[in-house]
């Protein structure tokens, strides 16, 4: 990220503008810069529509495979005694599985939605780790991928709670109990409010992973962006500080990753078993 | 004045108002979890990591305001 903005400013040696430098960096495009030169994505053409393939969306497919090629690698060479990389592994996964999923979700569904959780968990640890590579991006600061994650968990909210008690008692669920019937208006207020509750909280997912991944590397870009206003006196400074945002960094990309994870199956699990 | 130099500066008030509300919202959960940790150490593991999660949750609030500061700054 700092190798682009140092390219770029030998390149255009013009005033330099920090909200374009910001924006070129943090806007998704159709552009991959590598340190030999500009890659130009293509626009796929598939059943009438076009697709353009953009940075956001390679990273996307380079943390899935990393995080394939990774878990394929060391499940093969499961031993009754673990090395190294099985016991780091199994660390994570037995962390997900007893701490999140069945505390969240019940001994069986805790066990049948551990897949999903670790899936989840580590594509956006991956692509938020992306991030912090040179010339890569982090795919989780677009807000379509992260939004299309919250959509996804409002679907899975809305959907496991239907499937377990069918269209009609899953919406019963969210009416409050044992309420007189005069009371009509007041348990439809708490109904909408419930229904709305849940919407809000995908929403909420969505901010909170796509503003912190935003921001972090907006932080980043801004403090290297100084040294090009203030003059090069400014460089012990500005990497000091840009360096102390990086290990920043490094708290909130597996946190982000295990709040996302975390909450997705508390409110799945508060669908499957409604308190009342 | 015109409607982009209001937006500057809304966005410069905003993003500095958002970073009170988060500053004290953290600081007091900080101190609340200091002097947990402080009255039982052996729970100090368990408030730990109820403090970090609940830091990022407060955190995600303040970070809806500073993506709306962020949207008025680029205004053009």
């Amino acid at each position: 990220m700092s190798t682009e903005a140092a390219t770029h400013a030998v390149e255009h040696s013009a005033k330099f503008d920090m909200a374009e430098m910001l924006t070129h960096h943090m806007v998704n495009s159709q552009e991959l810069e590598m340190p030999w030169g500009t890659i130009h994505l293509p626009t796929l053409d598939l059943f009438g529509y076009q697709l353009p393939v953009t940075r956001h969306a390679v990273m996307m497919w380079v943390a899935s495979s990393l995080a394939l090629i990774i878990m394929v690698w060391i499940a093969q060479r499961a031993r009754l005694v673990p090395g190294k990389a099985q016991s780091l592994l199994e660390m994570v996964v037995v962390f997900i599985r007893d701490e999140v999923a069945i505390k969240n979700m019940g001994e069986e569904d805790g066990r049948r939605w551990t897949p999903f959780l670790l899936t989840t968990f580590f594509f956006i640890f991956f692509c938020n780790v992306l991030g912090m590579v040179p010339f890569a991006a982090s795919a989780t600061a677009n807000i379509s991928v992260t939004g299309a994650m919250a959509l996804l968990t409002l679907v899975l909210i809305h959907g496991s709670g239907i499937a377990r008690f069918g269209i009609i008692g899953h919406w019963k669920n969210y009416l409050p109990p044992g309420l007189p019937g005069w009371m009509f208006p007041i348990s439809m207020l708490l109904f909408v409010i419930e229904v709305l509750g849940t919407l809000f909280k995908s929403f909420a997912l969505c901010m909170r992973l796509f503003a912190n991944m935003l921001a972090g590397h907006m932080i980043v870009l801004s403090f290297l962006g100084l040294i090009f206003v203030i003059g090069y006196v400014f460089v012990p400074v500005s990497v000091g500080l840009a360096l102390f945002i990086g290990f920043l960094e490094l708290l909130v990309i597996p946190l982000q990753a295990y709040i996302f994870t975390m909450l997705t199956s508390l409110f799945i699990g508060m669908s499957l078993h409604p308190a009342h | 004045m015109e409607a982009t130099s209001l937006a500057w500066l809304a966005a410069g008030l905003g993003a500095g108002l958002g970073v009170i509300g988060a500053g004290l919202g953290i600081g007091r959960l900080a101190g609340s979890a200091m002097e947990g940790m402080a009255r039982q150490p052996q729970a100090a593991a368990d408030i730990r990591t109820g403090m970090i999660i609940a830091a990022a949750l407060i955190e995600g609030v303040a970070f809806f305001g500073e993506i709306v500061c962020l949207i008025l700054a680029f205004k053009s």
